[in-house]
């Protein structure tokens, strides 16, 4: 216990000299102070230096506090230092910031809960970004499921935006699920992400519709997931009398 | 070599012939439009609306005498006025007080206004300025001035000369022009300047002679006081050729100017013997935030005729100007949000502060219509000689923007510790920033004309904890 606290008094001073390991390092004792859980592969994460310059007193001291929980329990800090460091460029309120980062660590304990023990610093991050978008966690568990060894950044992230982009989640939970199973599935995954995109800004409905196109052209023998929400487009034009 | 290592960002892909969304993000630590700088301003000029506090304290110009080294505090204040056009506008007023000049043992105030218009033709941004400055002088002159207290007048007889009192005023006016443009990440301007400056001079005079005119080495009887009053006219036409390169380190922005006369005219010179011409001055600035509203100024230049209105310096003496009379500043730079809302979710009020506090970043406009908009983002490998100075688990990416009626791009991210940085804009037409970027997912945002952040087009989307998505990129190394 006294070695845990040592460690993240240890962190807390290189945080508050701005001078927080660089990418590629983990703090020191980081994993000997995540003793009641085992480490994740988050003592691989990159972790970015915290700029204590741009936020109050008030919010650093609970920011630090906060980080100091996320080591306590095994969560990389990156994430959480990112969203800070986002949050004070675009002048969010200090109580603004902290409330992001605490619902993102609360996301990351639930994703890894999910997801693994053993997930990596990027897959709790886009497990919890996915969480936050509102995804299920049985849907989480469901693209695990799908790739048990390797890593599921690509497909948390693409199932994440199509479901930010408007595919219902079960559509979008199928067509990555399906997808991901195929091998070499990372640049097919990139299509997906990419026509939905693209179809998104063409009206309700494109963005499934190209995903069951898509879907069509890369599994062959693929029946649609689903329908469109809504069939608005454009009405074939009956013959001239 | 490190960038043979298949380098899988999501969405990489070259559909239809339409650019689609590649990932990419990093330290675009490179300088946005050029920093233009009056060639009588110590640090960097901005199209941002920024207000500038700094203290200089300069050597003695080689003179030797006190009256010619002075101590300035002096102020400055930007503020982006819109555009007409692709002509962007902004104004620049900065003042000068002097706690002691070359002229006044007094306080002399000085003041400077311009107006600043910037256009982007293809890939090279041209400037021009036009500018209106006084100066009011009114004092004694320092120390005892013109010669006092010889011996020996014309006739041999004892006479005291003395200046009781000087007014100086004077004015300048100014016109600027040149063009900027980016070369490796630095951005580089030159142009002219051409300065008239006039002043009027009034003097009262007085000479104290014995009565009688009794030549002696020692006064007998009375002393006879006569006081005149003498004015003089002095202008000055000045053409200055302008030089400087910017560029950003990590959240610094750095500025090194060299001006240096071409030509100089006296048209009448009443106080000078003969025309002096002012020398090559160099200076370096730079800009370091500190907090997300205030940045820490620091200049110096080889002369401290860089400070002020140059072309109206009294060189009375020979030897002052000399070429190495060193001046050093510091002094502090306040960002501040624009009057009108910025649609960004931001406040707006001259008591907000803004986080953009880097002198290069330009904000002339806050137009944010959807032509501007960003319309497509590609991110593209670097090549494999730049990738050798490499960390090996970094790679080099470019990422591009297009964006072909903005008139300046910035992105911020994880992987420029969610600073803003300016990108540039390549030969192409696309807005470019290099990146750095280890292996992972990066989360960025762009925005066009200092207008609301987005997403990149096409990258999958992340959440949006602060009112605006953002984009995900992923990094894959070797696998």
């Amino acid at each position: 216990m006294m070695t845990g606290v040592l460690v993240a008094v240890g962190f807390v001073a290189q945080l508050a000299a701005g001078t927080v390991p660089p990418r590629g390092e983990a703090p020191a004792g980081a994993t000997a102070a995540a003793s009641s859980r085992p480490p994740t592969r988050s003592v691989q994460q990159t972790l970015p230096q915290l700029d204590v310059s741009r936020f109050d007193s008030l919010t650093l001291l609970t920011l630090r506090a906060q980080l100091d929980l996320a080591i306590e329990n095994g969560l990389p800090t990156a994430p959480l230092i990112n969203r800070a460091l986002e949050g004070a460029a675009r002048r969010a309120s200090g109580a603004k910031i902290l409330q992001v980062v605490r619902d993102h660590m609360a996301a990351m304990a639930h994703a890894r809960d999910v997801l693994g023990a053993k997930s990596s610093a990027d897959e709790l991050d886009a497990g919890a970004s996915a969480l936050r978008a509102g995804i299920d966690m049985r849907t989480l568990a469901s693209i695990r499921d799908t790739r048990p060894a390797g890593s599921a950044v690509i497909p948390l992230t693409v199932l994440t935006d199509i479901v930010r982009r408007g595919v219902p989640e079960p559509t979008a939970r199928d067509a990555v699920a399906a997808i991901s199973k195929m091998p070499s599935s990372d640049e097919a995954l990139r299509g997906l992400q990419s026509t939905v995109a693209k179809n998104d800004f063409r009206g309700p409905g494109m963005a499934v519709e190209a995903l069951n196109r898509y879907l069509r052209g890369t599994i062959s023998g693929a029946n649609p997931l689903a329908a469109p929400v809504s069939p608005d487009r454009k009405p074939n034009r009956p013959p001239p009398p | 070599m490190i960038l043979s290592r298949a380098v899988h960002a999501l969405g990489s892909a070259t559909l239809g012939g339409v650019l689609l969304a590649l990932p990419s993000v990093a330290v675009a630590q490179r300088g946005g439009n050029a920093p233009v700088a009056p060639s009588s301003a110590i640090g960097t000029a901005t199209s941002a609306p920024t207000f500038s506090v700094l203290g200089l304290a300069s050597s003695s110009e080689g003179g030797g005498a006190p009256l010619n080294r002075y101590n300035d505090v002096w102020l400055g204040a930007t503020q982006p006025l819109g555009r007409l056009g692709a002509v962007h506008f902004a104004a620049i007023g900065n003042g000068n007080v002097r706690s002691r000049s070359g002229v006044g043992s007094n306080s002399t105030a000085e003041g400077t206004m311009a107006l600043r218009a910037r256009a982007r033709v293809g890939g090279t941004q041209l400037w021009s300025a036009v500018s209106y400055g006084h100066v009011n002088v009114n004092g004694g002159l320092a120390g005892q001035g013109t010669p006092n207290g010889f011996v020996g007048g014309l006739d041999g007889s004892r006479v005291d000369t003395s200046v009781a009192r000087q007014v100086d005023v004077g004015s300048i006016s100014r016109a600027e022009a040149g063009m900027i443009s980016a070369l490796g990440g630095v951005e580089f301007s030159i142009g002219m300047a051409f300065d008239r400056a006039s002043r009027v001079t009034t003097q009262t005079v007085t000479f104290t002679e014995p009565e009688g005119a009794i030549r002696a080495p020692m006064p007998i009887g009375g002393l006879t006081s006569t006081t005149r009053t003498t004015r003089s006219l002095q202008r000055r036409d000045i053409a200055t050729g302008i030089a400087s390169m910017g560029f950003t380190t990590g959240p610094s922005t750095w500025l090194i100017s060299v001006t240096s006369p071409v030509a100089s005219w006296v048209t009448s010179d009443a106080l000078s013997s003969k025309p002096r011409i002012l020398p090559t001055i160099a200076s370096v600035a730079v800009v370091q935030p500190v907090t997300a509203w205030l940045s820490v100024v620091g200049a110096a230049a080889t002369n401290s005729s860089s400070v002020g209105n140059t072309a109206l310096r009294d060189d009375l003496g020979g030897g002052r100007n000399r070429d190495f009379a060193p001046v050093v500043a510091l002094g502090v730079r306040i960002s501040r949000l624009p009057f009108s809302g910025r649609n960004d979710d931001t406040p707006s009020g001259i008591l907000s502060f803004e986080t953009r506090t880097i002198g290069l970043v330009d904000s002339a406009t806050l137009d944010m219509s959807a032509n501007v908009g960003i319309l497509r983002t590609r991110v593209q490998r670097a090549d494999a000689a730049a990738g050798d100075a490499l960390d090996r688990d970094t790679l080099r990416i470019v990422l591009l923007i297009d964006a072909p009626k903005a008139e300046s791009v910035e992105l911020m991210g994880d992987a420029t510790q969610w600073i803003v940085s300016q990108m540039t804009r390549a030969r192409s037409g696309l807005w470019r920033a290099e990146l750095k970027l280890a292996p992972g997912v990066h989360r960025i945002s762009v925005r066009a004309n200092g207008g609301k952040w987005i997403a990149p087009p096409n990258l999958p989307l992340g959440n949006d904890d602060y009112g605006s998505p953002v984009g995900m990129m992923i990094i894959r190394g070797k696998n």
